[in-house]
C-alpha cells in the first residue's frame, strides 16, 4: 500500500465527507440554521398540507420554515403554526401583516405566506403572532364554482324559454348559451361591462322602435319611410341579439360578478323581448295587410302570388276595410289575338276607354287604398281557367297602372277562377274582370259624410 | 508421557470429516533438529495431519503438542504466537497474489517485528537471495513458475526463522530436477538452522534424500515408522511396495 | 414431505444460521483491536476510489433519465419548476442509495467474491493462518469496514452527478443556470430525506461484504469455485439488499413520520 494509493483513499473519504456537508449545508441553510431568526405565530381554522418543514415566504421570498403546529384542546379551535422567519426580514412583519397558508400551483406543496405589513403598525416581536387567513382550498373552490354554475345554468334555461318565444335569433343565442355553459371561460369584467353597454343599447333601442311604431300607427303617408326604419331597428335588435350572445360566450368567473352579470344579461334581454315583442306585433299586423305585398313580397316576407284564393277571400272580411267592386263582362274588354297556337288574349280597342268609365266611380276614394284587379273566367277545365283569370286581371291592371299613376304596390292582380259570390251574374259566377278598392272603413265614412 | 526433545507430539488424535474417519486415534512424536518424512499414499490424512499442528484444524478427539504447548486448548492470542515459531510450506506455495514476491516474504516480519521498513527490505531480501530469487523479489507471484513460487513460498515460511518447518508435498507439480532443487534447499535450510523439519510425501526419492526418520500412514493410521531402511523391511507389504517404488510426484 | 424438509429446508435454515453468526461476528470483531487499519484503507481504495469512476458515470446518466422523465410528467401539469427538486428528493431518499447499492454489489460484491474464493482455494487464507494473521479480521472485516465507509460516500457522490445530470438535461431544455438548478434541488430535500438515506447505505455496505464475503470464505471446488462464489455474491447481495431496504424503509419512516408523505 504505497502512499499514492493512501493519498487517494484519503481524498475519497475527505471530499465524501465534504460533498456530504455541502448537502448538509444547503438543508440547514434553507432552513436557517446558520443565520439569525426570530419566531412568530398565527392560527389558522385548518392547515391542509402544512407540517414542520413547510417553507415561509415573505411576499414570495423564502423567508423560513414551520417548526410546529399545536393542536387545538376543542373541536372549533384553531391550530396555531409556529415559524421560523429570517432575522434580516424582520422589519417587515409588523402587527398588521397576515400569513395564508398558500399552494404553488395545483401540484405544488403549500407553503405559508406572510404579507409585508405597513410602516405604521409596531414591529411583530419574537414569538409574538399574526392574523392567519384561512386557506381557500381548490377542492371548495371547485364545490363553490360547480354551484354558481348550476345556478347560471338554471337561469340560462330560464331565459332560454322566453328568448325562444321572442325571436328566432335570439334562439341562436340560447345555444350558445348552452355551449358556454359547457365550458367555462375567462374574462367576466368583459362580459359585465359588454352587458352594461347592451342594456344602454336596449333601452335606447326601445325607445327608437316604440317612436317608429307611434308612426306607423299614425298614418300611412310615409308608410315606406316607416317600413324601413321598422327593418333598420329590426336589425340593431338582431345586432345587439348577437352581442349579446358574444358576451355570454365570454362569461365566466366567481359568484359575485355573475350574479350582476346575470342581472344584466336578464335586463338586456328583457329589453330586447319587449322590442321583439313590440316589431312582431307590429310587423305581423303589417304582413296580415296584404295589401303592402309589393312592399312584402320585395323583401320575402310575403308574395300575393304565394296567397291562395281562399286567404284572399278571407282578407275581404277584413272589417279594417270596405271591398267596393266595379264589374266588367270579359266579352267587353278582350279579344283574342290572330298569332299563337294558345290564342294571345288582348284588350279591345275599345276596352280602355270601358275600364276608364270603371275606374272613374273609384277616384273619389283615397289615392293610397289599394286596387286589386280580380280576373275570373269560366273556362270549364281548371288550367285554362286560372291562366285565363290570370291573363285578364293583368291586362286591365297594367291599363289601370299605366293610366291612373296609382301608388307603387298599391295596386295588385288576383286571378280568382269562376267563382264570384258577389257579382251581378245570378249564377255567382262572373267571367271577365273586377275593379275592387279596399277602402278603409273610417275614411269611407268621412267619404261617405262628404258626399 | 512426554519424552523432552519432541518438538511436536499428537496423542490419539482422531479426525473425521462427514463420515469419513482421515485421523484415526493417531499419536507419534516428532523429534526436534531432525526431519521427519511422512509418507502415504494420496487422501491418507498427511496433509490434514500437518494442519493439525499448526492449529488449522482442530482435532476431534486428542491433544496436539508443540513443544510444552498444547495448542489444542490454547486461546487464540497464544495460538498466534505459536504459529510465529513454525513455517508451513504449503503444497501450492500459496503466495499471497495481490502483493510482490518481496512483500509477500516481508509479510510476516511486518505482522510479527518490530523491525523499521528497510530493515524489513533488508531481511526480505536476503531470504529471497538464499532460495536462489533475488531477481524476481519485485515480481508478482502470478508471473513466476511452479519451482520458483515454492521457493517463494519456502522463503516467507522462513521468514521469522521458525524452528519449526512444515513442508505439504514439496515436490508436486514439479519435475525432478526441480524438485531435487528444492529438496537441497530443505535440507541446506535444516542444516544451517537445526530446523526441525516436517515434509509431507509420497515422493520416494525426496524422501529417501531428506529423511532422518520416516512415518507411514494409512487409513488414519501409522502404519509403519523408522529409518527409510526400517521401512523397506515392514511387516506390512503396502509399506515395502511403497518404498520400492521410485515413483515421484 | 418429511424428507424435502430433512434434505432442503433444514440445510436452508443451517446456511442461513450460519450466516447471521458470520455476520455478527464481522460486527464484533470490527470493535475489537487489533485494528487492520492499513488493510482497510488498502480496500477503501479497491471499493470506494475505483469505484468513483463507474458511480459517476452512472449518476450522472440516472440524472440526465430521470430529469427528462421527470419533465414529461410534471409539465403536464405546469409544474416544471419542480423538476429539480422531484429529481433531488428521488436520488437523495431511493434511487441514489439503491442504485449504488446494486453498481457496488455487482462490482465489488463480485469482486470480493472472487478474491476470497480464490484465497480460500489456493489456501492463501491457510497461509494467513499459519503465518498467525487472524485471517477473518484481515480479510472479512477490512472489507465489511470498508464498504461501510465507502458507501455514504459513493451515495453522495452518486446524488451529486445525478443532480449535475438533471441540470445538464434542464438547461439543454430551458438554460437554467447551474446554481439555481442546486439550490432548486434542494429545496425541498429535508435533513430526514438526507441523513436515512445517505447512512442507510451503510448497511448496504455491510450486506454486500458479509455476503459476499462469507460465499469467497466458504468457496469450494477450485476455480469453479470461484466463479460460483462471485456471482452468488452479487445475487445474493443485490436481493438481501433490496429487501432490507424495504424494512430500512419502514423503519426509518417510523423513526421519522414526516418523511412518510
Amino acid at each position: 500500500m504505497g502512499s499514492p494509493r493512501l493519498a487517494m483513499v484519503g481524498a475519497f473519504v475527505i471530499g465524501g465527507l465534504l460533498l456530504f456537508a455541502v448537502g448538509l449545508f444547503l438543508i440547514g441553510d434553507r432552513r436557517l440554521l446558520f443565520s439569525e431568526q426570530f419566531e412568530v405565530e398565527a392560527d389558522f381554522g385548518n392547515v391542509a398540507g402544512v407540517e414542520i418543514g413547510t417553507s415561509v415566504r415573505l411576499s414570495g421570498l423564502p423567508a423560513g420554515e414551520v417548526i410546529g403546529i399545536a393542536i387545538p384542546g376543542e373541536p372549533g379551535g384553531r391550530f396555531v403554526v409556529r415559524m421560523r422567519v429570517r432575522e434580516d426580514l424582520h422589519a417587515l412583519v409588523r402587527a398588521d401583516s397576515e400569513a395564508a397558508i398558500l399552494s404553488d400551483g395545483l401540484l405544488g406543496s403549500a407553503y405559508i405566506q406572510l404579507r409585508a405589513g405597513t410602516g405604521a403598525a409596531p414591529l411583530v416581536a419574537d414569538g409574538g403572532s399574526l392574523a392567519g387567513v384561512d386557506a381557500v382550498e381548490m377542492s371548495d373552490l371547485i364545490v363553490e364554482g360547480r354551484e354558481t354554475f348550476r345556478i347560471a345554468a338554471d337561469e340560462m334555461t330560464r331565459m332560454r324559454a322566453e328568448l325562444s318565444a321572442t325571436f328566432g335569433d335570439l334562439g341562436d343565442t340560447v345555444t350558445a348559451t348552452n355551449r358556454l355553459l359547457a365550458e367555462v371561460g375567462t374574462g367576466v369584467r368583459m362580459m359585465s361591462e359588454a352587458s352594461a353597454d347592451l342594456v344602454a343599447e336596449s333601452r335606447g333601442l326601445v325607445a327608437d322602435v316604440r317612436t317608429v311604431m307611434s308612426t306607423v300607427a299614425a298614418g300611412q303617408d310615409a308608410v315606406e319611410d316607416v317600413l324601413r326604419e321598422t327593418e333598420a331597428a329590426m336589425g340593431a335588435v338582431r345586432g345587439s341579439a348577437q352581442e349579446v350572445e358574444r358576451a355570454i360566450v365570454r362569461f365566466s368567473g366567481p359568484g359575485s360578478v355573475t350574479d350582476r352579470l346575470l342581472d344584466d344579461a336578464r335586463t338586456a334581454m328583457r329589453h330586447a323581448r319587449e322590442v321583439m315583442a313590440d316589431v312582431a306585433d307590429n310587423t305581423e299586423a303589417l304582413k296580415r295587410n296584404w295589401l303592402f305585398r309589393g312592399f312584402f313580397a320585395e323583401r320575402g316576407f310575403y308574395n300575393l302570388d304565394e296567397l291562395t284564393r281562399d286567404e284572399y277571400r278571407a282578407l275581404e272580411a277584413d272589417e279594417r276595410y270596405t271591398v267596393l267592386r266595379v264589374w266588367l263582362a270579359a266579352d267587353r274588354l278582350f279579344e283574342e289575338g290572330g298569332e299563337g297556337a294558345d290564342g294571345t288574349l288582348m284588350l279591345r280597342v275599345d276596352a280602355g276607354r270601358r275600364i276608364d268609365e270603371a275606374m272613374g266611380e273609384l277616384l273619389q276614394y283615397p289615392r293610397t287604398s289599394p286596387l286589386v284587379v280580380e280576373g275570373y273566367s269560366t273556362l270549364r277545365e281548371d288550367g285554362p281557367r286560372m291562366n285565363d283569370a290570370r291573363r285578364r286581371a293583368e291586362l286591365v291592371h297594367d291599363h289601370v297602372a299605366r293610366t291612373f299613376g296609382r301608388p307603387a304596390g298599391a295596386t295588385a292582380a288576383m286571378p280568382l277562377g269562376a267563382e264570384a259570390p258577389d257579382s251581378p251574374a245570378r249564377d255567382g259566377r262572373w267571367d271577365g274582370v273586377a275593379l275592387t278598392l279596399f277602402v278603409e272603413t273610417e275614411r269611407l265614412a268621412g267619404t261617405a259624410a262628404e258626399q | 508421557m512426554s519424552e523432552p526433545g519432541a518438538a511436536i507430539r499428537l496423542e490419539g488424535v482422531s479426525k473425521a470429516f462427514g463420515t469419513f474417519r482421515v485421523l484415526d486415534d493417531v499419536t507419534l512424536r516428532i523429534p526436534r533438529g531432525r526431519a521427519t518424512v511422512v509418507l502415504g499414499r494420496s487422501g491418507t490424512g498427511k496433509s490434514v495431519m500437518l494442519r493439525h499442528i499448526v492449529g488449522l484444524l482442530q482435532p476431534d478427539a486428542g491433544r496436539v503438542f508443540v513443544g510444552e504447548d498444547e495448542i489444542t486448548a490454547l486461546p487464540p492470542a497464544g495460538l498466534a504466537a505459536v504459529r510465529q515459531r513454525i513455517g508451513f510450506l504449503f503444497q501450492n506455495a500459496a503466495l499471497f497474489d495481490s502483493i510482490t514476491v518481496a512483500e509477500n516474504v516481508a509479510f510476516p516480519l511486518r505482522r510479527h517485528t518490530t523491525l523499521s521498513d528497510a530493515e524489513i527490505r533488508t531481511r526480505a531480501r536476503d531470504k529471497l537471495a538464499a532460495v536462489g530469487l533475488a531477481r524476481a523479489a519485485e515480481s508478482m507471484p502470478a508471473s513466476l513458475s511452479g519451482g520458483m513460487r515454492k521457493r517463494a513460498g519456502l522463503a516467507r515460511a522462513m521468514a521469522l526463522d521458525p524452528a519449526i518447518l512444515l513442508v505439504d508435498e514439496p515436490s508436486a507439480g514439479l519435475d525432478p530436477v526441480t524438485s531435487g532443487e528444492i529438496d537441497d534447499l530443505l535440507a541446506s535450510t535444516r542444516q544451517e538452522r537445526g530446523t526441525t523439519l516436517i515434509v509431507v510425501t509420497h515422493n520416494i526419492p525426496s524422501a529417501r534424500r531428506l529423511a532422518d526418520a520416516m512415518l507411514f500412514l494409512h487409513e488414519g493410521r501409522v502404519l509403519a515408522r523408522g529409518s527409510a531402511a526400517d521401512l523397506e523391511q515392514s511387516e506390512h507389504a503396502l509399506v515395502r511396495r511403497f518404498m520400492r517404488s521410485e515413483a515421484g510426484g | 414431505m418429511r424428507g424435502f424438509v430433512r434434505t432442503v429446508i433444514v440445510p436452508w435454515l443451517a446456511q442461513g444460521g450460519r450466516v447471521v453468526v458470520f455476520a455478527g461476528r464481522a460486527l464484533r470483531e470490527m470493535f475489537r483491536p487489533p485494528f487492520e487499519v492499513r488493510e482497510t484503507a488498502r480496500q477503501v481504495y479497491e471499493v470506494g476510489w475505483r469505484s468513483l469512476p463507474l458511480i459517476a458515470a452512472a449518476g450522472y446518466a440516472v440524472g440526465i433519465v430521470m430529469s427528462m422523465h421527470t419533465r414529461a410528467s410534471l409539465e403536464r401539469f405546469g409544474a416544471e419548476a419542480l423538476i429539480p427538486a422531484a429529481l433531488a428528493l428521488a436520488l437523495v431518499r431511493e434511487t441514489g442509495p439503491l442504485v449504488v447499492g446494486l453498481l457496488v454489489s455487482g462490482r465489488v460484491g463480485a469482486g470480493i467474491g472472487a478474491e476470497l474464493g480464490a484465497m480460500k482455494v489456493t489456501e492463501q487464507i491457510d497461509a494467513l493462518e499459519a503465518v498467525a494473521v487472524d485471517s477473518f479480521k484481515f480479510l472479512v472485516v477490512t472489507r465489511v469496514a470498508a464498504c461501510m465507509l465507502a458507501m455514504p460516500i459513493l451515495t453522495v457522490v452518486m446524488n451529486f452527478t445525478g443532480i449535475v445530470g438533471g441540470w445538464t438535461a434542464e438547461s439543454a431544455v430551458s438554460g437554467m443556470g447551474f446554481e439555481s438548478y442546486f439550490r432548486a434541488a434542494f429545496s425541498l430535500v429535508q435533513f430526514t430525506d438526507y441523513l436515512p438515506g445517505t447512512l442507510k447505505t451503510m448497511v448496504f455496505g455491510f450486506i454486500i461484504a458479509v455476503t459476499a464475503s462469507y460465499l469467497g470464505v466458504h468457496a469450494s471446488g477450485g476455480t469453479q469455485g470461484v466463479g460460483q462464489a462471485a456471482t452468488r455474491s452479487v445475487v445474493t447481495a443485490s436481493v438481501l439488499m433490496i429487501a432490507t431496504n424495504v424494512v430500512l424503509v419502514r423503519l426509518i419512516f417510523f423513526v421519522f413520520p414526516e418523511t412518510a408523505e
